[in-house]
């Protein structure tokens, strides 16, 4: 049984139909990688699979439970974890704290003593591990706002990870990232591979989606115009001329 | 015949709706005379509005118990004017025109009392005031006449008490910003300048102020001997206990809007030792007013009587001595019995005549609280100083 | 001097009320009106139980207590169905529970229409220091004020709730898509800052000796003002503000006496204030 299975998921904001019968599976150790032009309905999936939108029809199911109609936290909770296209840390608070607050329920074992300790040294070094892991250089201590864009997708990405997820969302994770930084970004995607997380790859860098990617699947207008491996991908006449053409021109 | 259901459904319906005269109601039967009260049982003024339905009922039956007026017994219709002018007006104009009463009493302030004089006046009815010490009250008409103590009278009377007993050289005016607190300013202030002391700090404040440090501090530095506070006795209970927390060691002056067990009450021990310019002598040697004081308590259930219960008492006495001697409830007959009334033995402030603008004139009073109690401290006989002009 | 130490005390209370507003605000982006009714709800309580066992100290708590179980009413009856609608509706109900509860106070079996004495027994000691003094009720009330602050201060920065808060107040969608249990969170936050203003209750009461059914009127906008100079939301920005106003308030009638409402003063300010400043004196710029 795949890990995350999206069913036949049709969502419409007014009368628009945003995505139309999407299927979508990722198994554990597995990365996919979710490409199309803008517009096509990638991030709104995203959002129907961390339960920000209802969908009007489909299931979205993880290790089989339905995730659909319950609430964000919950689903985080349950192990999905995702980045947003636009990097949002909480500014306010440090690199650290970033990641403290949204460590999951491993480091947080007493979740009565909500009056407790927030920093305690377990936690700090289980945050500070995340960000080495993630390639983002210290120091840890200052506001997350004042990192500059390229850091933040890193800070996002651990921040991820600190929910303890079985799978991971990555919205344009090498946007704005420099060469060196899109390299250490794609080694952390296949240590978390090795790890046996599912991950799904909304990624407008065309190159990086398919070099990363175990499958691939095409979005457009809503509805998923093909899917298979990379090569097979690569080769597909209606995705040249839906998007790979123009991308690769 | 028989009366048919629907009839006996009207009736019903007519008597719940009390479309129906019955017999204890207002209305100016044959038997009875009735006296409307207006006074507020509800607002920032309640707990006086309670003393005077009080006051004004033990007033009707002390005067039923002595035989009645000529004959007819005497009946009281307490209204609500919610410490609010536009009720009162509403108040008296129901009153006149549909309850048929016989003589307006003012249980109320000087706001709600000055909206409702020239509606009777014009309505040619008598109204006794009690405790509204509003000069302008009295000038609405002739059939308006006033118990209680006027501004321009209790501001001289509060100025000798301060620059006379007190010997003060130095005075601080702390007054409530309304025409209570101006009008007996506007007394005062001339009388104890004339007196040679001196006003070294003045102020107003807001009717509903709770923090009256600042200002305190302020008049304190002036180094007063006395402060001069009209108010009510909400200002006084707050401005007793802030000076005495700032250790404020000039004397404070209250006026009759003190006079109430709720300073007492609010202020607790901060209260001993203000004096207040009033008319209820508690100490008096008068058996009327001792027996009121006895009486008033016992039908309080327990609340010792104020000088708002005293004012309210006698302005029901009064309005039925009027009635008694005009031997009916015909205006003019009663506004010439007030005008020749010169028996006022039986009122509890010590009434001793009516000047000639109808305004109650008494010896002038000063008490003292002591150990939890209004008690006496002077009294004041100068006609310079307790008569109009 | 006198004055500074006047308008200290006076302070306390405007700052505890007004800390929880913002402290509210600042998680959930509601007008919280009805705050200044869980102040006359603490009020009451803190006057029950300081009746019954002369204790200041047990009806401060008591007050903290009534304050958060009213907090939380209204939170999860009134405002937890119409957190998804444009934030009107919860102001519009906010402003109906406020009405409610001084109406409801002012009732017979509960307040009533008079005011009650509440002269504490100061319970520490009177200071006085050559013309300075301070009564042992107004030091409780800055010390308890003080003590409370620092606990917020402490709860906010080191503990996990805290944490929690600030990252809801920064990111509500992103916090609850980081697995924090938002609802959770805004429970205790709701909690917290109600309690705070359920001793504020206490404490004005206290401060000024008095109870009464409309004491919540003024500061159901007072401690608006404070809120906006102090940059909405933002906790630290409240209590400079806080004090600022009362300070400013109590020097400028000592001084100059009433020649506005001392209510006024406070628009003035804001006014003023949001002129050359249009995020408050403490507000953050626009990200």
């Amino acid at each position: 049984m795949s890990r995350l299975r999206v069913r036949d998921v049709t969502v419409r904001f007014a009368s628009l139909t945003a995505l139309s019968n999407v299927r979508l599976e990722v198994d554990a150790g597995e990365v996919v990688s979710l490409v199309g032009p803008n517009g096509a309905g990638k991030t709104t999936l995203f959002n129907v699979i961390t339960g920000f939108v209802q969908p009007v029809a489909g299931t979205v199911r993880l290790d089989g439970q339905r995730l659909n109609g319950r609430g964000s936290a919950r689903i985080s909770r349950l192990g999905v974890a995702r980045t947003f296209q636009v990097a949002r840390p909480f500014p306010e608070l440090t690199v650290e704290d970033n990641v403290i607050v949204a460590l999951g329920r491993a480091s947080y074992p007493h979740p009565l003593r909500t009056f407790g300790r927030a920093r305690t040294p377990a936690r700090r070094e289980r945050a500070h591990g995340l960000l080495t892991e993630v390639g983002l250089p210290e120091p840890y201590d200052r506001p997350a706002g004042d990192l500059p864009v390229g850091h933040l997708r890193l800070l996002e990405v651990g921040r991820a990870l600190a929910t303890d997820p079985k799978v991971l969302l990555l919205d344009e994770p090498a946007a704005g990232l420099r060469e060196p930084e899109v390299a250490q970004l794609e080694r952390v995607v296949a240590r978390l591979r090795e790890r046996g997380l599912a991950v799904v790859l909304v990624e407008h860098n065309v190159p990086l989606a398919l070099r990363a990617a175990d499958r691939v699947i095409v979005l457009a207008g809503g509805e998923v115009i093909a899917e298979g491996t990379p090569d097979e991908v690569r080769a597909d006449r209606t995705v040249i001329e839906a998007y790979l053409g123009t991308a690769n021109a | 015949m028989k009366p048919t259901p629907l009839i006996r459904a009207a009736a019903a319906l007519a008597l719940a709706l009390g479309l129906v005269g019955c017999g204890g109601d207002a209305g100016s039967g044959d038997d009875t005379y009735t006296i409307g009260l207006f006074t507020p049982l509800t607002g920032f003024a309640a707990g006086d509005g309670k003393s005077s339905r009080t006051a004004a009922k033990l007033g009707v039956d002390k005067l039923n118990a002595d035989g009645g007026i000529g004959g007819k017994k005497l009946a009281l219709k307490v209204y609500d004017d919610a410490s609010k002018p536009d009720q009162a007006a509403t108040l008296v104009r129901k009153m006149i025109q549909q309850d048929g009463v016989d003589v307006v009493v003012s249980g109320s302030y000087s706001a709600q009392t000055r909206a409702a004089a020239p509606i009777v006046a014009r309505a040619d009815k008598l109204m006794v005031v009690g405790y509204a010490v509003d000069p302008s009250i009295t000038e609405a008409g002739e059939s308006i006449w006033r118990v209680g103590e006027l501004a321009s009278i209790q501001g001289k009377v509060g100025g000798e008490l301060v620059t006379k007993n007190l010997a003060a050289k130095r005075v601080a005016i702390l007054q409530v910003d309304n025409d209570f607190g101006a009008s007996l300013v506007a007394a005062f202030r001339p009388y104890v300048e004339s007196k040679g002391a001196q006003v070294v700090y003045r102020t107003k404040y807001p009717l509903d102020e709770k923090d009256y440090r600042p200002i305190l501090s302020a008049a304190n530095k002036a180094r007063p001997d006395v402060i001069y506070a009209p108010g009510y006795y909400n200002n006084g209970a707050d401005i007793l206990k802030q000076a005495k927390e700032l250790g404020v060691t000039a004397q404070i002056v209250g006026v009759e809007g003190y006079d109430s067990p709720n300073l007492i009450e609010l202020a607790g021990q901060a209260a001993d030792g203000v004096i207040i310019t009033t008319e209820l002598n508690r100490d008096s040697e008068s058996d009327v007013v001792q027996s009121f004081i006895t009486d008033y308590e016992k039908a309080s259930g327990g609340r010792p009587a104020d000088a708002v219960a005293a004012e309210v008492y006698d302005a029901v006495i009064i309005a039925g001595k009027a009635l008694d001697d005009a031997g009916g409830a015909d205006t003019e007959k009663l506004v010439g019995a007030l005008e020749n009334l010169d028996d006022f033995s039986d009122t509890t402030t010590e009434i001793t005549k009516f000047d000639a603008e109808r305004n109650a004139i008494r010896p002038g009073l000063a008490q003292v609280v002591k150990n939890g109690e209004f008690q006496f401290y002077a009294s004041f006989d100068d006609p310079a100083v307790i008569e109009a002009g | 001097m006198q004055d500074l130490v006047s308008g200290i005390a006076l302070g306390s209370t405007y700052v505890l009320l007004a800390i929880g507003l913002s402290m509210i605000y600042g998680i959930l982006r509601i007008i919280h009106v009805a705050h200044a009714g869980v102040y006359v709800i603490g009020a009451w309580a803190g006057y029950l139980v300081w009746r019954s066992t002369g204790s200041l100290l047990l009806a401060v708590i008591a007050g903290a207590v009534a304050g958060a179980v009213a907090g939380v009413a209204v939170l999860q009856l009134v405002y937890r169905p119409m957190l998804d609608k444009p934030r009107y509706v919860p102001l519009i109900a906010s402003v109906g529970v406020f009405i409610l509860v001084a109406d409801l106070m002012a009732k017979p079996w509960l307040l009533g229409p008079n005011p009650h004495q509440m002269n504490v027994k100061p319970p520490l000691p009177a200071l006085r220091v050559g013309d300075i003094g301070v009564s042992g009720t107004a030091l409780f009330v800055v010390l308890t004020a003080a003590l409370l602050l620092v606990m917020l201060w402490l709860v906010f920065s080191r503990t996990q709730v805290g944490l929690r808060w600030q990252a809801i107040a920064a990111d509500r969608e992103l916090a609850g898509a980081s697995g924090i249990d938002v609802n959770r969170a805004v429970l205790s936050n709701f909690a917290f800052g109600s309690a705070l203003a359920g001793a504020a209750g206490v404490a004005y009461a206290a401060y000024t000796g008095s109870v009464f059914a409309t004491m919540g009127d003024v500061p159901s906008y007072k401690a608006f003002v404070v809120v906006v100079l102090g940059g909405l939301g933002n906790v630290w920005g409240t209590v400079v503000a806080g004090f600022g106003l009362a300070l400013l308030e109590t020097l400028l009638i000592a001084n100059f006496g009433y020649l506005l409402p001392r209510d006024a003063l406070a628009f003035i300010v804001l006014i003023l204030v949001l002129m050359v400043r249009p995020r408050g004196l403490f507000g953050r710029a626009v990200a």
